[in-house]
């Protein structure tokens, strides 16, 4: 029995191939025919869209000066990361006129990585001034944003560490403070882009 | 094999190749003003570099050595013949040098483009990851920074983790080497 019920399906699934076959011919007669200016198939709705290689240029050599910066971090030569990194900012980006949002969101990303190394350079003031130029290339609610304040939070907590050693107590105070607050902001960023990724609320 | 199964066989290619030729009746019988140029009718070229574009084809020969075959057997069923200028496939040589490294430029920028594809598919739960641990890192300097006597700022942080931790948990499961 479940031998003859086997056979049935594969007989059916020979049949529904061949049907499947012939229909797709036919379509492409049709299509070919009724439209013959149509696109070749390579572009149609059905292939992902195409990526710009200047995109993925791009992309590439960011990696890479990421990866260089680690080697260098490792050795503890963050100023020779910090140049690696710099290279980003500095070189080519595709279509600048027309940004990519991922070429913004990559910068955005370089400027707090370089924040962290200035600011463990003890240039605390530099540091800030790479999370707010990195804040200007992440203007919405993203990973990327929240991020940046993140590193902002750890600046101020480095400076706030440091006057205290220093024995400048209101101004170490001071700066706690605004850490705290960056650390805060930082949490409302990354939760509303929890919601938005994973909408469905949590368990009852 | 049963007679039964001998005529559908029959039946199949009979219909098959109906379709390819009326296929390629229809379009040899197309009106020509509705045809595009010839030019158009080969398919765009991609915007790889001639190396490139010859590594590509190799490729294709080698993976099908009959394929001069099957030209010639579509050719008898009335396929429309490539114009004369069409390139003739010849199986390309290994490149060197600047073709070498194009091609290798062009391999890598493939492997980029399946990276962001895959990225892309991955999207929500990756974001979704990562500002949870970025949650997580806030949160515990939130709890080293506030003095002693008032734990309502690291309470609060720890409380809001937790409830992001179980929405992502729910939605995507575990973030695999990130707990």
């Amino acid at each position: 029995m479940i031998h003859r019920t086997r056979h049935r399906w594969q007989r059916g699934s020979r049949l529904f191939c061949s049907l499947w076959l012939v229909g797709v011919m036919l379509l492409g007669c049709t299509e070919r025919q009724t439209s013959p200016d149509a696109p070749p198939p390579s572009s149609s709705a059905e292939s992902p869209p195409p990526i710009d290689p200047a995109l993925l240029a791009f992309l590439s050599r960011a990696r890479a000066a990421h990866h260089r910066a680690d080697a260098f971090e490792e050795k503890n030569q963050l100023p020779r990361a910090l140049e690696e990194l710099g290279r980003i900012l500095d070189g080519p980006r595709p279509h600048a006129a027309q940004p990519y949002v991922e070429v913004g969101e990559v910068l955005a990303d370089t400027r707090a990585r370089m924040a962290d190394l200035r600011s463990r350079l003890g240039d605390h003031d530099a540091a800030l001034r790479d999370v707010e130029a990195g804040l200007q290339l992440a203007p919405g609610q993203t990973y990327f944003r929240g991020h940046l304040f993140e590193v902002r939070g750890l600046v101020e907590e480095r400076r706030a560490k440091a006057l205290s050693k220093a024995g400048d107590a209101e101004a170490a105070e001071q700066a706690r403070e605004r850490a705290l607050a960056a650390f805060e902001q930082a949490m409302r960023i990354q939760e509303k882009v929890i919601r938005k990724a994973a909408p469905v609320e949590n368990a009852p | 094999m049963s007679r039964t199964e001998v005529l559908r066989r029959a039946a199949l290619g009979l219909a098959l190749a109906w379709c390819i030729a009326g296929c390629a009746a229809r379009r040899d019988t197309a009106p020509v003003k509705a045809s595009p140029p010839p030019a158009q009718q080969q398919p765009a070229p991609p915007p790889q570099p001639a190396a490139d574009d010859d590594l590509e084809r190799g490729a294709v020969e080698q993976s099908s050595p009959t394929a001069g075959d099957e030209a010639a057997d579509f050719d008898d069923g009335g396929y429309a013949q490539p114009p004369a200028s069409a390139p003739v496939a010849e199986p390309s040589p290994l490149p060197a040098g600047p073709e070498l490294r194009a091609a290798i430029d062009h391999e890598w920028l493939e492997l980029e483009r399946e990276e962001m594809r895959l990225s892309d598919a991955l999207g929500d739960c990756a974001r979704a990851c990562r500002a949870l641990d970025s949650m997580k890192r806030s949160a515990r300097h939130i709890c080293q920074l506030e003095p002693p006597p008032g734990q309502g700022r690291c309470e609060d942080a720890n409380e809001r983790v937790q409830q992001a931790r179980r929405r992502v948990h729910r939605n995507c499961g575990e973030c695999q080497g990130r707990e």
